[in-house]
């Protein structure tokens, strides 16, 4: 990512021009250590730097003797001084950053890291910054637990919007004073309000109108999750229906099934190598039986479901026992979880995945297909029961911890950000806000698109329409399901048969 | 000219109910129509605002029907813009897309607010007014109107309004045709300078904002001249011999004369790069030229009756055409294929829109918000019959709820480009999909 500026500035530089700043000409930095005779103390009581008055000067170093701060410690340096949160981030940023390139690069090459050709030169910084992630969680964490000066709400998604929008274009490697400015926002509560409060009447309505349709279009893809899910669901009870009513004939049918293939693969192995035993080939044939099996497991899995059902008969007067209001408050909850795994898992949303490693994408994908996937469940219910209409939360809730496990967030922090709130409370000038909700809008308007093209996949819709149309013509199904075990059947006697005749051509002893 | 874009909205369209499996089994299937029953009222006018989000529609039928469709959120908006006592010939929209005038066969123009469908101004009275024209500014409104309707001796006159007051200030008269022909049509444009009308006398002209004698004559035959179209170097007028004729905007040149067929041309439009003329026709049909070389890039029949008016919209890739067959097309201008077909059904306030099949869908899909739109039958091939499902048969709900998609209706209507890659992309999983057996990956869901 090209950098928009061309000086880079180094951690050491800003924490002097922070102290001058912020503490006057006069300030002693020294102070800040744990052996000064008189040490500046942090919230806690103790000095704000656990280290030594050497190792404190080993910091404006240059050379091979620098002393390299942690985010923790500059974020100490930074809220004593009572620094903004973009400028707490920032320094934070830039110690991770400066750790980071020493111990990708210092080491191995040798560079002067901390001199003119090392960390302030911006080839060197365009060459390397791509591969510099910070964690989020880490961040937000030592914020959370840290920072009470800053009269900004730390929410997940807001500290990730600011880390974000730091680490583009390389913004938080500038004059830690420039980052102030740039964030430098209204003091007031309500920024919408008074940000709408600077536009003209053509502006205002044209800013209402965009948010509203965003709203509108965010409110849909949460509603269109859930109904996909719901919709999951409700192919699944027709399935469960299904197997229920055609139990026996679907388990003979897929015994014959595997009993055919087995013979088909049999006697092409034979037609090959005629020379081998019958135990042989079938010792061969069960190597290549595998897809065979998965198939008779799937079955058998669904029939095993099927029976798993739960009546509701403990339901007096067949009245359900849930209230609408906890329906709805699932539904919400549903709902916000389903929004959290798009935004995780799916490949348009989570773009900050593409930087991952090659195993974590595939976890990712894996999870994402698992989370598209309709014939993992366990249970089947009884309509009365609120997960017969609804997703299973828990089974989502796992899908969602395992997704945070391969990001390496907190689930308990993690939250989507609310961007626009975010650039608005930034200052952001009015042409890009509306260019943002132009794109935002057209984006969410795509992933609709793509949702609705491919329910159907999703939803397992193809195979349910057969099982729904088998169970309104129950003994037409019946009828034709007999027919079909019957073919089979003699199809099988005639593989026998051929199976047979083939060893009875190869004489014994040459077997 | 190419037939095959005709509307098959009336007759039942290609629909399986079943799967490819079971279709060899099964003799039934399911098919669609759209309200069969339904009272067809002839679109006059269409007009898209500036900003792509509302396309007004205005119809032939005496009740004076006002209908605007947000194209942003698909959906037809409440308000009814009630007023007029006669059909609404034309509409003419503000720059910041607030409000619109009419002009109408009652006489009057009306203003109304979009947002609101609130009458705040109404001018007139004159003749029948098929035209109407707001300049950038919203300061004047220009109407043309058959004053013979008002005063015997008149020809057909145009108007300048100032809105302020409410009150014409110039006239931009044409000549009186014979006393037995009844008027047939007169238009009028702007362009920050000039006021260029064209008439039933087979004229078109050139006034001064103040009015009195022309400046300049363009043309004159033996014909009408239905509507007018100016652009920074053209004068393009659609003439009932079926021409369009293209002349220089300031020397009055004749530039090309562009034959569209031997029907009436209704509307012409020009892109705002100037290099593609759009005209529609009598006999239903839309062409596309090169303005430059006289080419024609397409020539289709779009619609089963007249074309009435055209507009473009989406920077000039969409174009928008409304008939008397009472549907309103989206083309592509690029290529003239069909996008999207819109039923409005303006007594009953309820639209559906449609989109032609392509691979995914075979028997295309539609959006709707009340099903009722939609009659779904199952047809037994083996003796002929058809059986009309029920409104709440799971079979038509199921049906419906397959082919009842707004996004992909809104993707395909606002940017066909996304929707093309988006359905290939889908068609591609489908293949990998189909080639692993037994894979029950839920592809097609990344784009």
């Amino acid at each position: 990512m090209k950098s928009t500026f061309n000086k880079v500035v180094t951690l050491s530089e800003d924490i002097i021009q922070i102290a001058k700043n912020e503490m006057g000409e006069s300030f002693d930095l020294i102070r800040f250590c744990r052996d000064h005779p008189d040490p500046l103390l942090f919230y806690d009581n103790k000095p704000v730097l656990d280290i030594t008055q050497d190792e404190f000067l080993m910091i404006f170093d240059p050379n091979s003797n620098h002393y390299f701060l942690s985010p923790y410690q500059a974020l100490r340096i930074g809220e004593y001084c009572k620094l903004a949160l973009p400028n707490m981030i920032g320094l934070m940023l830039k110690a991770e950053w400066e750790r980071f390139a020493l111990l990708i690069i210092g080491f191995s090459t040798g560079t002067e890291i901390y001199s003119g050709s090392g960390l302030k030169d911006t080839d060197f910084v365009e060459n390397r910054i791509s591969g510099f992630r910070p964690c989020t969680d880490n961040f937000f964490d030592l914020i959370r637990e840290n920072v009470r000066s800053s009269t900004d709400k730390i929410t997940y998604g807001y500290i990730d919007l600011l880390i974000n929008d730091l680490l583009n274009q390389n913004i938080f490697l500038c004059e830690n004073e420039q980052i102030g400015k740039l964030y430098k926002k209204p003091k007031t509560d309500n920024q919408q309000n008074y940000f709408v409060s600077t536009l003209n009447e053509t502006q205002r309505t044209e800013y209402l109108h965009k948010k509203e349709l965003w709203n509108l279009k965010s409110a849909e893809l949460d509603e269109f999750l859930l109904f996909l899910e719901r919709k999951k669901r409700f192919n699944i009870n027709t399935e469960d229906k299904y197997f229920r009513a055609f139990r026996k004939l679907e388990i003979e049918r897929s015994r014959l099934i595997y009993r055919i293939d087995k013979y088909e693969i049999i006697l092409s192995i034979m037609l090959d190598k005629p020379e081998l035993s019958y135990r042989e080939l079938l010792t061969l044939a069960e190597a290549q039986l595998l897809k065979a099996e998965t198939k008779r497991n799937d079955c058998k899995n669904k029939i095993n479901r099927c029976q798993n059902y739960i009546d509701g008969t403990f339901n007096d007067n067949n009245q359900s026992y849930i209230t609408s209001d906890f329906k709805n408050k699932y539904s919400r909850e549903c709902k916000k979880l389903l929004r959290k795994l798009f935004f995780m898992l799916h490949p348009d949303t989570a773009s900050g995945n593409l930087s991952l490693t090659d195993c974590k994408k595939h976890q990712l994908n894996s999870l994402w297909l698992k989370l598209m996937k309709t014939t993992n469940e366990i249970n089947s219910f009884s309509p009365t029961m609120l997960l017969y209409h609804l997703p299973d939360y828990e089974q989502l809730e796992s899908i969602y911890i395992k997704a945070c496990e391969i990001l390496d967030i907190n689930p308990e922090n993690y939250e989507v950000g609310n961007r626009l709130e975010f650039m608005i409370g930034k200052g952001t000038p009015f042409n890009e806000i509306m260019e943002f909700l132009k794109n935002e809008i057209e984006k969410l308007e795509l992933q609709l698109a793509n949702l609705e093209l491919a329910q159907n996949e999703y939803t397992n819709e193809k195979q349910t329409q057969i099982y729904r149309y088998a169970l309104e013509n129950i003994n037409d199904h019946t009828k034709k399901l007999k027919n079909e075990i019957k073919n089979m059947e003699s199809q099988i006697k005639a593989l026998k048969l051929k199976i047979i005749n083939e060893l009875k051509k190869v004489p014994n002893e040459q077997r | 000219m190419n037939n095959d874009k005709v509307p098959n909205i009336i007759n039942w369209s290609a629909g399986i109910g079943l799967n490819n499996n079971q279709k060899a089994n099964q003799t039934t299937k399911l098919k669609h129509v759209f309200k069969p029953d339904r009272c067809v009222i002839g679109v006059r006018s269409v007009n898209v605002s500036s900003d792509n989000r509302y396309l007004i529609i205005t119809f032939i039928s005496k009740d004076g029907f006002i209908r605007v469709f947000d194209l942003e959120k698909l959906e037809l908006l409440l308000h009814s813009y009630t007023g007029h006592t006669d059909s609404v010939r034309l509409t003419t929209v503000s720059r910041d897309n607030q409000f619109c005038y009419t002009a109408s066969w009652d006489g009057t123009s009306r203003k109304f607010q979009l947002a609101t469908g609130e009458c705040t101004q109404i001018l007139g009275s004159f003749g029948r007014s098929p035209s109407c024209f707001l300049d950038q500014e919203n300061r004047w409104l220009f109407t043309a109107s058959y004053d013979r309707d008002i005063e015997f001796e008149s020809g057909n006159v145009g108007r300048c309004w100032d809105i302020k007051s409410g009150k014409p200030i110039y006239y931009y008269k044409h000549q009186k045709v014979e006393a037995d022909k009844d008027p047939e049509s007169v238009d009028i444009a702007y362009d920050q300078q000039f006021v260029y009308t064209g008439s039933d006398d087979g004229v078109a002209y050139r006034f001064n904002l103040t009015g009195g004698m022309p400046l300049l004559k363009y043309f004159s035959f033996t014909g009408s001249v239905r509507k007018v179209a100016v652009t920074s170097k053209f004068f393009v007028a659609a003439c009932t011999n079926g021409l369009v004729r293209v002349h220089d905007k300031i020397s009055g040149e004749l530039f090309k004369n562009l034959f569209h067929s031997n029907d009436q041309v209704m509307d012409v439009r020009i892109s705002k790069d100037e290099n593609y003329l759009f005209s529609a026709s009598m006999d239903g049909s839309v062409k596309c030229f090169n303005i430059t070389t006289g080419e024609e890039r397409y020539h289709y029949k779009i619609h089963n009756n007249w074309i009435w008016s055209i507009s473009l919209m989406n920077s000039d890739t969409v174009l928008v055409t409304g008939s008397v067959d009472g549907t309103v097309v989206f083309l592509s201008a690029d290529t003239g294929d069909v996008l999207a077909r819109l039923l409005c059904f303006p007594a009953e306030h309820e639209f559906l829109i449609n989109c032609i099949a392509d691979k995914i869908f075979p028997d295309g899909f539609f959006f709707t918000n009340n099903h009722e739109f939609v009659q779904v039958a199952l047809v037994n091939e083996d003796n002929n019959t058809e059986e009309i499902l029920k409104s709440n048969d799971l079979r038509r709900i199921e049906y419906i709820n397959k082919l009842n998609l707004k996004n992909l209706v809104l993707t395909r209507l606002r940017n066909n480009r996304h929707y093309t890659s988006m359905t290939n992309n889908f068609l591609g999983n489908r293949k990998t999909l189909e080639r692993q057996q037994n894979a029950k990956l839920p592809l097609g869901l990344r784009s």
